[in-house]
């Protein structure tokens, strides 16, 4: 079951035992009792009427009997390595990071070369604020069952599941690479001043600037089949550098994407691909944004609009699920 | 059932000449790791170490995973 719920009816299941993944405005999850659930702060979601940003409503993901365990624990970032020998041999894990912090600067650069981390489901989202708020307020993840808050570690979930049952990670990516330059850089990283455009090196801002390019497309690199998106945060003609939402990596070549015209209607045409109800799904913040998603439903996605997604490591303007299925 | 780490196709794999469509997000990400790996140290001491690795993640994924197995061995992995 997913939905959003005032505070009594989250207040209601708690107290039902149910175990529950939560997203919402800081102020209402302060309000709910200890209980078997984490949290992260969001106001933006993508409710039974679509696309929205409420401080009303809390989007509850209410996680099924096949759930058998429910361990927590948070992250420092040096401790993030730690995160794949806490997972359960069979189960997945559930992070969140609150934004703009050293644990998600961490977490993203270097995910990827943790040992054995794709041996396991790991999957989660990056914690905001409302977009007005952000430099004023800080994004915070909790721990229901001990009542703690963090605004700069991760909280992790790691559930143990029947024996029976698999949980699998995808994404829903309706961009897709374009036939033009290669873009690769030297070192992995969120800002850029140098990079390389089809072997050539060059300024990456002045490069994207004399292409006219929409900073509104991401970079998309393919990762043996799965399209990866990293997107474009800021081009700052002064300092001639570029910042992204996620790290660019060595060895991965990167197109800029096709424009994806219809964010609605791509998204309802790929999220219908997987044929399976997602026991939980998030969408990016840029997506609600580029896509002009308000008031509007894609497919029968609910979920968090979140500020990065996780998926093994850190997406950018991707739709990520876990779906449970029966092995 | 997952062929042994020395069947000819682990090689290929992890040195990315095995041109397999796969299903698995978690496959796709894999391989994408262990083949950039093999590129960056082609010796056959890291070869054999991402083998390894790749034998550990589908041993670890063999249910989840059957279809990208099967993609890579064929019916010797049945």
């Amino acid at each position: 079951m997913r939905a959003m719920l005032s505070v009594e009816e989250v207040k209601a299941l708690l107290n039902t035992g149910k175990r529950l993944l939560l997203s919402g405005d800081e102020d209402l999850l302060r309000q709910l009792p200890r209980g078997q659930w984490v949290g992260g702060t969001t106001p933006y979601f993508i409710g039974e009427k679509g696309g929205v940003m409420t401080r009303a409503k809390i989007f509850a993901n209410v996680l099924p009997p096949e759930v058998v365990s429910f361990e927590t624990r948070f992250y420092s970032e040096s401790q993030l390595p730690g995160i794949v020998a806490d997972e359960p041999c069979h189960g997945f894990s559930f992070v969140i990071i609150p934004a703009f912090t050293r644990t998600h600067q961490s977490f993203a650069e270097n995910v990827q070369s943790y040992p054995c981390i794709f041996d396991r489901p790991l999957v989660g989202w990056i914690a905001g604020v409302a977009l007005e708020e952000i430099g004023k307020r800080k994004a915070k993840v909790v721990d229901g069952q001990t009542g703690r808050w963090s605004d700069n570690n991760a909280i992790c979930l790691h559930a143990g599941l029947s024996e029976n049952i698999a949980a699998e990670v995808g994404i829903v990516n309706p961009f897709i690479q374009g036939a033009g330059d290669t873009i690769t850089v030297d070192r992995p990283g969120f800002r850029f001043r140098e990079a390389h455009v089809n072997g050539v090196s060059v300024n990456l801002a002045e490069y994207f600037l004399s292409q006219g390019i929409d900073h509104r497309l991401p970079l998309v690199a393919n990762y043996s089949g799965a399209m990866v998106n990293v997107s474009i945060k800021s081009i700052d003609q002064a300092a001639k550098r570029v910042a992204f939402y996620a790290p660019l990596f060595p060895h991965i070549d990167y197109r800029l994407a096709v424009p994806v015209e219809d964010y609605q209607a791509a998204f309802t045409r790929e999220f219908n691909k997987i044929c399976a109800d997602p026991t939980l799904s998030m969408n990016c913040i840029l997506n609600f944004i580029y896509g002009d998603l308000e008031g509007k439903r894609i497919g029968d996605f609910m979920g968090p609009i979140t500020f990065g997604e996780i998926a093994y490591g850190l997406l950018n303007q991707t739709l990520v699920y876990m779906v449970l299925r029966k092995t | 059932m997952l062929p042994p780490k020395t069947h000819p196709k682990w090689k290929e794999l992890v040195c990315g000449k095995l041109k397999v469509s796969f299903t698995l997000l978690a496959t796709k990400f894999f391989i994408t790791r262990v083949t950039g790996r093999a590129k960056i140290d082609p010796t056959t001491e890291n070869i054999e170490r991402l083998i390894e690795e790749a034998y550990g993640f589908f041993k670890k994924n063999e249910k989840l995973a059957q279809k990208d197995i099967q993609a890579i061995f064929g019916q010797e992995s049945k």
